[in-house]
């Protein structure tokens, strides 16, 4: 199983990375093939949508666009979070009790209600949606940091560190973070899962990728309004989606076997 | 208890406050975006009247927290009623689906959790694993258009859309409530099965109790607590579930009025409703943090 989730995970990084090479055209209507079944053409192994679009060069696209915010907003939520969270446990006090109140603040917007509300006000656009995103997403990382460095400043070695007068950003750097990178990355690849989950949702809602650019959500949004007579329109992105959020959860769970951490955020 | 509430209330004002400066994220000026560019300038004057955008931000946020703490979130800029009144209007829509929702996760979760953690290892557990696994990696606005295709269109046993029938909520109640029930039956086995391992039960089962009398008395009651929390998170989280679930099968709630209100541009109900959501979550966490403590005295409110 987890090979086979490390295979689904490869295949989409290379698609993302690598599709300026093939040459796809996600935009191309051909009025000969619309809602043309898979297999029906050779040119559209997956058939067309609405537009005669090709579903395959729209299903690469698409893991190009979910690839890259996922990429850039968990990157971005797990290096605001690590450093709220260190900050907050090594200083404790009022520090840790003013973060622990904005973390507090943050939990109490469910699910993808905090990111709706700002991709909506900020406006449609694959920039905001990484916005959204990752103001979404430092909060569990800040959690996950504050609870390992509260029990890690106790240790003997960071113990000494300080009392050898080490600067204060050296122990965080060489004594603490790298105690933390396993737990970070187990986190990080749930936190794929929920990002990708997250872009598809705001592109179906229509906050997310706009027309005529192709991402997975945006592609069941308008497939939904043609389940009758074309289903595959809906079940090609989903089967994409699914596999992607079920190999980010299954590396997850392989991670923190194999590090032996306990996550938080599979309670 | 008195620490607990006043950390509510600090998440409330903290709350209160975000959803205040969610308006500064619209770029450029609100105006104009709710207007366009053309507008009248009387009536752009009007608008900033009505939205206070004349006043300083601070004595603004002071107005938005004492309208907010009487019940009051504003007016519509599109419709004729004040955001209070839309929400009421759409509310029954969204409790209705939450509630059956609920009803979903409570008769999955428990049995197929209990099923679980007895057959641990055994091919019931697998089953029960495989169906969380795919519960919690098919997204809700995919699960529903799957749902109506096998229900709807292919046996013709269920509505597509609309609320014309009872019937018609079973489809968007399945649709938000399996994932979650998929996380609470994982949350019950493995609750289940820490506890199958404590001293206490395996001095129940020296005393010679039967299987059942363990089961029943013993091990599910203690199991349960970690879920009725869980449950409690869940039963606020569905609020902001039903958006997602509102908009796939065209339910006049309060999360299409939140997708509308977007589309719109119509940014007091977008905070009035946004912020509704979150109230209701922190309330709900808190009472459910109050009948914990009545079910077990053990724990402590403010741990």
């Amino acid at each position: 199983m987890t090979r086979l989730s490390i295979s689904v995970f490869l295949i989409w990084t290379i698609l993302a990375l690598f599709s300026g090479l093939l040459t796809i055209s996600p935009n191309q209507v051909d009025l000969n093939a619309l809602f043309a079944t898979p297999f029906k053409f050779d040119h559209l192994p997956l058939g067309g949508d609405e537009l005669g679009r090709s579903l395959l060069d729209r299903l690469i696209a698409g893991a190009q666009v979910s690839f890259f915010v996922a990429l850039i907003s968990v990157s971005l939520s797990t290096l605001i979070g690590t450093a709220i969270g260190i900050i907050a446990a090594y200083f404790g006090g009022w520090v840790d009790r003013l973060i622990s109140r904005i973390i507090d603040i943050f939990l109490a917007f469910p699910g993808l209600l905090l990111a709706i509300a700002m991709a909506g006000m900020l406006g449609p656009g694959i920039d905001n949606v990484i916005i959204a995103l990752a103001m979404m997403g430092w909060v569990g990382f800040a959690r996950l940091a504050r609870s390992q460095v509260m029990s890690l400043k106790q240790r003997d070695h960071v113990l000494a560190a300080t009392a050898l007068g080490q600067p204060t950003l050296r122990i965080m750097q060489r004594h603490l973070l790298p105690f933390l990178a396993a737990p970070l990355l187990v986190e990080a690849s749930y936190g794929v899962a929920s990002a990708v989950i997250a872009e598809a949702g705001l592109s179906f809602l229509g906050l997310g990728v706009q027309p005529p650019q192709a991402s997975w959500g945006s592609m069941i949004r308008e497939g939904v309004r043609y389940l009758l007579i074309a289903p595959h329109l809906v079940l090609v992105p989903g089967i994409a989606l699914s596999l992607i959020v079920l190999s980010s959860n299954l590396l997850g769970d392989a991670l923190r076997d194999h590090w032996d951490v306990i996550s938080h955020s599979k309670q | 208890m008195l620490k607990r509430l006043l950390d509510t209330f600090i998440v409330l004002l903290g709350v209160t406050t975000l959803v205040f400066f969610l308006l500064a994220l619209v770029p450029g000026d609100p105006v104009d975006v709710m207007l366009g560019e053309n507008a009248v300038a009387a009536d752009r004057e009007v608008l900033r009247e009505t939205l206070g955008l004349n006043k300083p931000i601070l004595s603004r946020w002071w107005t938005y927290l004492s309208q907010v703490a009487v019940g009051d979130l504003g007016q519509s800029i599109v419709r004729p009623q004040s955001v209070t009144e839309l929400i009421a209007q759409r509310l029954p829509t969204t409790l209705q689906l939450a509630i059956s929702a609920f009803a979903i996760i409570l008769v999955l979760s428990i049995p197929l959790g209990m099923i679980a953690a007895e057959y641990k290892g055994k091919p019931a557990d697998h089953f029960c694993s495989v169906l969380a696994l795919l519960g919690i990696s098919i997204p809700n606005f995919w699960l529903g258009p799957l749902l109506v295709l096998l229900f709807s269109i292919s046996l013709g046993w269920l509505p597509v859309s609309g609320i014309e029938s009872p019937a018609s909520i079973i489809l968007p109640a399945l649709t938000l409530g399996l994932s979650l029930a998929a996380v609470t039956m994982r949350m019950l086995r493995s609750s289940l099965l820490e506890i199958f391992h404590q001293d206490y039960l395996r001095t129940a089962r020296a005393k010679g109790l039967s299987p059942n009398q363990i089961r029943w008395r013993h091990a599910f009651p203690n199991a349960l607590l970690p879920v009725v929390t869980l449950l409690g998170l869940q039963l606020g989280a569905l609020l902001a579930g039903t958006v997602i679930t509102e908009v796939v099968f065209a339910l006049p709630g309060i999360g299409s009025l939140l997708i509308d209100a977007i589309r719109q541009r119509d940014y007091p109900v977008v905070q009035g409703v946004v912020l509704f959501i979150a109230l209701s979550y922190v309330l709900i966490n808190l009472m459910t943090d109050l009948v914990l403590q009545r079910i077990d005295p053990r724990i402590e409110v403010d741990a």
